[in-house]
């Protein structure tokens, strides 16, 4: 089913879109100026929600694909993907030469009017619309990874008696999976989004969130830790909270329990090459061992494997990797009794002479200390060892006007009874702030 | 040889052999004592050269084009004092 006809039940007159300066109805949604059955591939890259949501919704089954990318990106980046989506048409913000016998419009009327002018041989009638979303990957140029429109709502809930009384917030890049699949959860169930400014801070979103009684918020583990720094900050109509992009550790997930003790919390585990795999919903870290028995997901070697069928790839792209029947997800894992813990990224785990750290891990054991909120734990180079581990770490309110040094001193006695000795850091320094990227993730390098 | 930076650095390897030996304390040093029969093993020594850059704000082994790496705790100290910085 496409787009479109996923929208066919809702209530034109009921508020889809909510941004500080204006608020769109599901009948501004809807552009019947859009006439197109052509086997083309359109590339979207533009900060203005509410026409790249027209095009979305207006161009899903009737244009081979739809490339989104991210209209924030640097230049050079974007041009790197753009010359290898092979376009046809695009409809971006930023000022670009015409390459690859691409047509570039930055007016939306201008560019309806270009695709509705152009006629194919025959109709072009397409459940299996492209969408290519970008990821960052690990290797520095994002790589474009293919959906459609049902892989990419293959977990959203449509309900109309509940979605409707739904209000979502949202955080991140619509181009992006994780902004993609709440633009997408918000729009099928016929509910509201609410939409700030991104470059307000953390304090001024939520208070935005705040005035229209966001119901539903999706966000990264490091953005729930620096709401929860925020007592004073409320989102009093909140009752389902989910955790993704990031490992969700138990003490997150008590804080958030304790907070919004009416909330359905739950954290899930996805990336933009597999989608959604799965979602936990009872407030334990880590998922249970039996979701193994699903047959989609297996453990070899400590790291999650997923099932190819699952995953999708630009077949075209040299970026494809083995066709082999599971793919490895880069997350390291840990079993425990009968439940699996995520250790962290595989990519970034640190050497210290021969013995190997994952910085997830050791950050999970520090914010299990009850006066540390949050922590960074990275590489520093060393004339010894070649590199040793250190960490930031942000402290709970109340231990702000204690003698850090003792604190510290404390911590680093702890750890010696928790870790082995090449894991613990060398020097810890507590910090106001830990950097994180566009993605609302811990910013390593 | 100056001696705040000496206990300085006396005081980091105390702390380091401590964590690194159950609480145990470490025996006596003097200048000439060997750094590798002091009980800290390389990662121990890796600890306490970023430990004294987060005190000291610098790390002679960085500063110093030379690959030296010092055989005695006095070597050590004079190590740190002829890379000291003015302003430290």
């Amino acid at each position: 089913m496409t787009f479109k006809k996923k929208l066919e039940w809702i209530e034109l007159d009921k508020r889809a879109l909510i941004f500080p300066n204006k608020i769109y109805k599901y009948k501004d949604l809807v552009d019947n100026n859009i006439k197109i059955n052509s086997n083309l591939k359109i590339v979207i890259s533009t900060s203005n929600i509410l026409d790249a949501l027209k095009l979305l919704i207006n161009l899903d089954g009737k244009v081979k694909s739809i490339i989104l990318i991210p209209p924030a990106i640097e230049d050079r980046i974007f041009s790197q993907i753009f010359i290898t989506s092979m376009a046809d048409l695009a409809f971006v913000d930023r000022d670009i030469k015409k390459t690859n016998n691409t047509l570039i419009f930055n007016d939306y009327h201008l560019f309806i009017t270009a695709i509705s002018d152009l006629r194919s041989a025959e109709n072009f009638d397409n459940d299996a619309c492209e969408w290519f979303i970008t990821t960052s990957g690990t290797t520095g140029t994002p790589k474009l990874i293919k959906h459609t429109f049902s892989s990419l709502t293959k977990t959203t809930k449509v309900d109309y008696k509940k979605g409707k009384d739904v209000i979502w917030g949202l955080l991140y890049d619509y181009t992006r999976f994780a902004g993609l699949q709440v633009l997408l959860q918000s729009i099928i169930g016929g509910s509201t989004l609410i939409i700030p400014n991104f470059e307000w801070d953390i304090i001024n979103k939520i208070k935005f969130f705040s005035k229209y009684n966001v119901t539903h918020l999706s966000a990264t583990p490091t953005f729930w830790r620096k709401f929860m720094m925020h007592p004073n900050l409320e989102l009093n109509r909140i009752r389902n909270i989910t955790l993704g992009g990031e490992i969700a550790d138990q003490k997150i997930l008590n804080l958030l329990s304790k907070r919004f003790t009416k909330a359905k919390i739950r954290h899930i585990y996805a990336s933009t090459e597999a989608g959604v795999a799965f979602s936990v919903s009872d407030t334990k870290a880590g998922f249970p061992l039996e979701f193994l028995n699903n047959g989609k997901i297996k453990i070899i070697d400590n790291q999650l494997f997923i099932l190819n069928s699952e995953i999708n790839y630009l077949k075209e792209s040299k970026n494809v990797k083995s066709m082999d029947q599971w793919v490895a997800s880069g997350d390291f894992v840990e079993i425990i009794d009968d439940r699996v813990f995520f250790r962290g990224r595989i990519s970034g785990l640190i050497n210290i002479g021969g013995d190997k750290v994952l910085p997830e891990k050791v950050e999970q054991v520090l914010t299990s200390f009850k006066n540390i909120l949050s922590a960074k734990v990275y590489a520093k180079a060393n004339p010894i060892m070649g590199q040793v581990v250190i960490a930031d770490i942000i402290l709970e309110e109340n231990q702000k006007y204690l003698n850090q040094n003792d604190i510290i001193k404390n911590i680093e006695k702890k750890l010696y009874t928790l870790l082995p000795k090449y894991m613990i850091p060398a020097t810890i320094k507590v910090v106001r702030t830990i950097e994180e990227n566009t993605s609302g993730k811990v910013k390593r390098t | 040889m100056n001696n705040k930076l000496k206990n300085i650095i006396l005081d980091t390897f105390k702390d380091v052999y401590s964590s690194q030996n159950d609480g145990e304390k470490m025996e006596l040093i003097d200048e000439d004592s060997i750094l590798l029969e002091s009980g800290i093993d390389s990662l121990g020594f890796a600890i306490v050269v970023t430990k004294l850059e987060a005190i000291l704000g610098y790390d002679p082994f960085t500063i110093s084009s030379d690959p030296y790496y010092p055989q005695t705790f006095g070597e050590f100290v004079k190590f740190y004092d002829k890379y000291k910085p003015d302003d430290v």
